[in-house]
């Protein structure tokens, strides 16, 4: 049932241009249902005051059962947010994003999620294991294995 | 999970949270409480037994049809006709609507009256349609315009059918679920026993010889007693340098009558002992009794260490060891068993094993043996050099007495020479020579 990732993403997309993103989110692409690019920026006092960066979500027809896959985007002179959980490549180690996913999230759930994780971050810092990962890191985040401890 | 236009916006507590949507045959959790559409439940539960809002773990046996308030909440929710956008602008409750568009709608199709005629028809063109039948036949087309008259009262007079489904679309839906939920179960039962097999694959292909299907029997055993395992890993616990011995003691079956310098042949460490499994690297069995000098005749070489078969190491990998000559007098080449297929793995490691036992023997008087032959060359050298040095001191003790003679003979008496003298140069004589004060002949006899 291909059609169910359709429904449900036509049904947010309907959401977000009718009742409008949260602030510090917006959407910028959703030319179909597979590949839409968002810009999230952290409000308020924070390490990422006035920074502002690009999500890029990828889903699957079995989206909402499975989870999309995303990424901060690094080209075009875009950049990657400095935070102990965001490599340098784009990849985002986030447990919503993996094994705690749940049906009942959304794409504008992950981003406050997400906007909430950089919010929060107390020191500017890449993974530690950054350089290792992002040598051998595949194109999709999905396909690495997580750890649950977040 | 079909799609309805709702004309007013629903209850959020109506909509289910996977597909946002309001409730299509909804099921609700028993151990916490949470309803979904049945369908989009089940699917989440086919990617992961936990509930999609509190992540409780969930199965399938936990979910029960909804609350009947719940169902007929979401039944009666409004909704437009399917054919909206063709015209139709009728509206009605959603469990209304597969009736309307089985029975009233003016656009759904439907097959059309004429008997033979296989066309399907917008009912609201179903007058046009049979018209066209009535041209090609006037006898008919009274009659057909009589019945397409009565359809098109038709359904107005099943209006009295607007309640719940009958028993049989219950049934068929019921029917449908399980289905469904059947199908999801044998995948992932095909999926897993792909698995299995492909697993089975790999640990058959890892076994390789050694895989035994059930009720294997094992060939008699090939090789002599000697490379069964036995207990010599329990007795290895023990003192090490006494193991290989009580183990040779054991295992090998040595003829006892065989006594090589006063020493029955299994205590010697080398002595080898698979007299049966062993070929010489030409192929023909060697023949043991001739890798032992007799008795007396220990310093000689075997006669077989002069077989120009194999004059150094040569490893067929890793499983069977050539005999190892050396020109050492008294060595006996130790050999190692080829890998046994016949037994089970344990055998075969065991077998294994004690030729890895073997070889260490075999090293350590290798060691020891070289060590030996060390020390007498050295001591044997030191000897020689201790002659030389004497000699040598010798020599010089002449050189200098002779020197001395000369010396005095020719600072005291330059032109004096008798034969007495020369006599006096004898080895013997020169001392009395000096002491006689003799003449030497002349300064080139020295």
């Amino acid at each position: 049932m291909a059609s169910i990732s359709a429904r449900r993403l036509a049904k947010e997309l309907r959401e977000i241009e009718g009742e409008g993103c949260p602030v510090g989110i917006n959407l910028i692409k959703a030319d179909d249902f597979a590949t839409w690019w968002f810009t999230i920026e952290v409000m308020g006092d924070s390490l990422y005051q006035g920074e502002v960066h690009t999500l890029q979500f990828r889903f699957d027809p079995q989206y909402p059962i499975s989870s999309p896959a995303v990424q901060f985007l690094v080209t075009d002179g875009r950049t990657a947010p400095v935070h102990p959980h965001v490599y340098s490549n784009g990849h985002i180690c986030a447990s919503i994003l993996g094994n705690e996913w749940s049906p009942v999230l959304s794409v504008v759930a992950v981003c406050v999620t997400l906007q909430s994780m950089l919010a929060s971050c107390k020191k500017k810092e890449r993974p530690v294991d950054n350089d290792r990962y992002v040598r051998n890191a595949p194109d999709n985040p999905k396909k690495v294995c997580r750890f649950s401890d977040y | 999970m079909s799609l309805y236009n709702y004309v007013d916006t629903p209850n959020n507590n109506l909509v289910c949270c996977i597909c946002r949507t309001p409730f299509t045959d909804p099921a609700t959790t028993r151990t916490c409480a949470h309803t979904f559409c049945q369908e989009c439940i089940l699917q989440a539960l086919s990617h992961s037994p936990i509930c999609p809002v509190d992540r409780s773990p969930l199965s399938l046996n936990d979910l029960e049809p909804a609350n009947p308030i719940v169902r007929s909440l979401v039944d009666e929710l409004v909704v437009e006709c399917t054919h909206r956008l063709e015209g139709c602008e009728h509206t009605c409750q959603r469990h209304i609507l597969a009736s309307h568009l089985r029975e009233e709608c003016l656009y759904s199709e439907v097959q059309c009256l004429e008997e033979e005629c296989e066309e399907f028809v917008k009912r609201g063109e179903m007058e046009a349609h049979l018209k066209e039948h009535g041209e090609s036949s006037e006898s008919r087309e009274q009659e057909e315009e009589q019945d397409a008259a009565e359809t098109k009262k038709y359904p107005e007079g099943n209006k009295n059918k607007e309640s719940l489904p009958s028993p049989q679309e219950r049934q068929i839906t019921l029917l449908t679920e399980q289905n469904l939920l059947l199908r999801h179960r044998v995948g992932t039962l095909e999926s897993t026993v792909q698995t299995m097999r492909k697993e089975m694959v790999a640990v058959k292909s890892a076994l390789g010889p050694w895989y035994r299907p059930e009720g294997y029997i094992y060939p008699s055993t090939e090789l002599p007693s000697s490379i069964q395992p036995y207990a010599a890993s329990s007795s290895s616990a023990q003192h090490p340098s006494s193991y290989a011995w009580t183990g040779q003691l054991e295992s090998a079956r040595i003829p006892e009558n065989v006594i090589i310098d006063g020493i029955p042949a299994y205590l010697w460490p080398e002595y080898p002992r698979n007299p049966t499994s062993v070929t010489a690297p030409d192929g023909t069995p060697l023949d043991y009794a001739s890798f032992f000098p007799p008795e007396s005749e220990l310093i000689d070489y075997p006669s077989a260490l002069r077989r120009p078969s194999n004059p150094g190491h040569r490893v067929h990998s890793s499983e069977h060891m050539q005999p190892n000559t050396q020109q050492v007098p008294g060595y006996r080449s130790t050999t190692i068993a080829p890998l046994n297929l016949g037994t089970s793995l344990e055998g075969a490691l065991g077998g294994l094993r004690e030729s890895v036992v073997s070889l260490a023997m075999g090293m350590d008087s290798l060691g020891r043996r070289s060590e030996i032959a060390l020390t007498n060359e050295t001591m044997r050298l030191g000897e020689e050099v201790m002659s030389l040095r004497a000699g040598l001191h010798g020599l010089r003790m002449q050189v200098h007495a002779m020197m001395v003679e000369r010396n005095a003979l020719v600072t005291g008496r330059p032109t004096e020479g008798t034969e007495s003298g020369i006599m006096g140069w004898m080895p013997g004589g020169r001392f009395a020579a000096m002491q006689g004060g003799q003449v030497p002949p002349s300064i080139t006899k020295l």
